[in-house]
């Protein structure tokens, strides 16, 4: 059997001395889309943040694989380089570094190779057509004074650019009004494809008329308490995160 | 060559004005400011000014006052020393420009429209036999006088080279007017002196650059600048420092703006071992407005110390500062930044923000920003100075995306300085100074 793409294994995190993972398992293959949901404060960010290597968070137990490696001990930019993508629930403000130049850069140290001036451009339109983007977004400072929605289109746009093999969606959703959704939740389809795993993060099942995950997990207090399909999202959207928590009370 | 003897006496000032063959009048001037230096005492670490900022290494007494340049007035700047030619960016569309190699001005240029405009650009030595009567009202008279410190004083006594900007009432200059000061050679003390006088309605854009190579041996630029704004004139003025790194570069630049005018000025402080650099603002025209910006970026040992002054006299006047500082590896940035309002002060609109980037562990900043208010209705009167480091979300966001932490922290920097940056009208100087600035960050030690 192939190995799987993406595999947690038993992922205990800490911030500050706190416990906020208390033991994850979860395994992406390629071509797979699962969707993370789970009320505020259940560590949905935390884990986003723990698997791209935010140095904040302490993993106390555990393993994270990628492509059958331990990526742990690697810091952010060499996991970025080896596939792992992170779209940001609150993307940072770069400011005096305009969005063109910054992609640019990201291309080149995660390809390994300076992209051509005329191809990378090119690339770069297609994609900002893709995601209902104005050219002109380009030439402005990175998430500074961007609107929620432009954040969060942005981040898109730099996985629509970097197009890794595993991504991480923190919340691509939240605060999108019905066309930006739209379009990003279009962005996702059209780039996730058999080669990519894609983990999504999401308070609501809004995004999930959209994007049909292949798998749907319910996070709460660090734990994954339940798995199942499309199925268990409308349940959630129906009953709300409170009958989880009766649940896993009992 | 023409040459004084090493160090400073009455002699020296008195030899290099026969040197220059120069009216009674000015020798008069020079004689003048050396008794005015002669009795100001020597700045310590004790004097309020010069607390954080020693000079007491820099041996005056082994630097030589005057030096003529190495090569003769040329028309062509294709015949300047090879060093020099790609710091004059030529090619690029440009009202005018002056050379000056060592003590003196090599090369002078302005456009035919300028002239027909009626703009005098010239070298200052040659303005004192052409424009007498201007130079002798307004040189070291009202705006920056020998009082105005030590180093002035030594300047008012010992000035050589510089340049004489004048616009007539109303002209709009619209190419910028350049000056390059290159200094080459160690052991060289230069006095560089910019006048500038815009009369009523006028507009310039005026960007004077420093450089030298580094140097084997001591040297000091004293240079002073003096500015004039009419009632309604417009100045941009853009400073750029890149000297070397043995340099003591002990300046001051001093603009008085009548009613309405408005100055935009940009200091850049890249090179030097020690600066320290008065950057004032004197708005004695009511409705004036001063925007002051700065970017400096410390490495190595450089020591920066800026002293600016947003000195608020007329009514309604605004004035807006802006510095960013970066400091890297031991490298210490002063910035004693005074807004003083007086009494006649009423309507002041006055804001100062000094922010500083520490990117090495040794590195620091100190920001001082007092206010000194007499006026009791004023519109706003604000201070605000930051000390940080590379912000940790900054630089995890721009690794996530395969950026070296390096890299990530260039990139910050680089960001931190572009919104002043592109705002300078001369594209080839922009691209220079991000040059210097790449540069600098390339040899960061952690
Ligand atoms: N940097 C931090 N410092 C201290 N506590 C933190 C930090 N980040 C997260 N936490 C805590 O960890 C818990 C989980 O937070 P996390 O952001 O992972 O939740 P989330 O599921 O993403 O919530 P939301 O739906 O609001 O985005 C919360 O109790 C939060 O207060
Ligand atoms: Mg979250």
């Amino acid at each position: 059997m192939p190995q799987p793409l993406f595999v947690i294994e038993d992922l205990h995190v800490s911030v500050e001395g706190k416990e906020i993972l208390k033991g994850v398992n979860l395994t992406v293959e390629r071509g797979q889309l699962h969707a993370l949901m789970g009320p505020n404060g259940s560590g949905k960010s935390t884990l986003a943040h723990t698997l791209m290597g935010n140095p904040h968070f302490q993993v106390t137990q555990g393993r994270v694989l990628l492509k059958g490696e331990d990526i742990l001990s690697l810091p952010p930019d060499e996991r970025a380089r080896r596939g792992m993508f992170l779209a940001f629930q609150y993307p940072v403000e770069i400011p005096g570094v305009k969005v063109r130049h910054f992609l640019r850069m990201a291309v080149k140290a995660s390809k390994g190779e300076e992209p051509s001036v005329t191809d990378f451009r090119r690339q770069l339109f297609e994609k900002m057509a893709l995601l209902e983007m104005d050219r002109s977004f380009s030439e402005r400072y990175v998430n500074e004074g961007f609107s929620g929605g432009e954040k969060k289109r942005n981040e898109i746009l730099q996985l629509a650019m970097l197009q890794p093999e595993m991504a991480v969606l923190d919340e691509a959703d939240s605060g999108l009004d019905i066309d930006a959704l739209r379009a990003v939740a279009n962005g996702i389809n059209k780039l996730a494809g058999p080669q990519m795993g894609m983990l999504l993060i999401t308070h609501y099942q809004r995004i999930l008329n959209y994007v049909e995950p292949h798998f749907v997990h319910v996070l709460f207090d660090g734990r994954i308490v339940r798995s199942g399909g499309m199925e268990l999202a409308q349940e959630l959207e129906a009953k709300g995160y409170d009958w989880i928590a009766g649940e896993a009370a009992v | 060559m023409k040459q004084t003897a090493k160090g400073f006496s009455r002699q020296t000032v008195e030899e290099l004005s026969s040197l220059c063959d120069e009216p009674a009048w000015l020798r008069q001037r020079r004689l003048e400011a050396w008794r005015v230096y002669e009795a100001t005492p020597m700045p310590t670490l004790q004097d309020e000014d010069w607390r954080r900022t020693d000079i007491s290494a820099l041996a005056l007494d082994q630097l030589l006052p005057f030096a003529e340049a190495p090569c003769a007035q040329v028309d062509s700047i294709a015949h300047l020393p090879q060093d020099l030619r790609p710091l004059l960016d030529v090619g690029q569309p440009e009202g005018g420009l002056l050379v000056q190699h060592d003590s003196q001005v090599v090369h002078l240029s302005l456009a035919e429209e300028a002239a027909r405009q009626g703009v005098i650009f010239t070298s200052l030595q040659g303005a004192v036999r052409e424009q007498p009567d201007l130079v002798q009202r307004y040189f070291m008279t009202r705006c920056l006088s020998p009082e105005h410190g030590k180093f002035a004083a030594l300047h008012g006594a010992l000035w050589s080279g510089g340049a004489f900007v004048y616009v007539p009432q109303g002209v709009e200059v619209a190419l910028p007017l350049r000056v390059c000061q290159w200094l080459a050679r160690p052991g060289l003390a230069v006095f560089p002196h910019t006048l500038i006088v815009l009369e009523e309605g006028s507009k310039l854009t005026f960007i004077a650059e420093q450089f030298s190579p580094e140097l084997d041996g001591q040297a000091l630029s004293c240079a002073a600048t003096e500015v004039y704004l009419q009632a309604g004139a417009q100045l941009r003025h853009i400073s750029v420092q890149q000297l070397g790194q043995q340099v003591y570069n002990l300046g001051a630049q001093r603009h008085l703006l009548e009613e309405d005018s408005r100055l935009d000025s940009l200091i850049i402080g890249l090179g030097g071992k020690l600066t320290k650099l008065f950057v004032e603002s004197v708005l004695e025209g009511a409705g004036a407005n001063a925007q002051m910006r700065g970017v400096v970026f410390g490495g190595d040992d450089q020591h920066f110390d800026h002293q600016t002054l947003q000195e608020h006299i007329a009514p309604d006047c605004t004035s807006d500062l802006l510095f960013k500082v970066a400091v890297k590896d031991r490298a210490m940035s002063v910035h004693l930044g005074i807004v003083r309002v007086h009494r006649g002060g009423r309507g002041t609109d006055a804001g100062q923000t000094v922010r500083n980037l520490i990117l090495s562990q040794g590195a620091k900043a100190h920001p001082i920003l007092p206010l000194e208010i007499e006026a009791s209705d004023i519109r706003r009167c604000s201070h605000a100075a930051t000390v940080g480091q590379v912000d940790e979300n900054q630089l995890f966001y721009l690794m996530s995306r395969g950026l070296s932490r390096q890299d990530a922290e260039r990139l910050i920097v680089d960001g931190f300085f572009e919104p002043v940056l592109e705002t300078i009208p001369q594209l080839s100087v922009q691209h220079r100074l991000r040059q210097a600035v790449g540069e600098k960050l390339g040899l960061a030690t952690p």
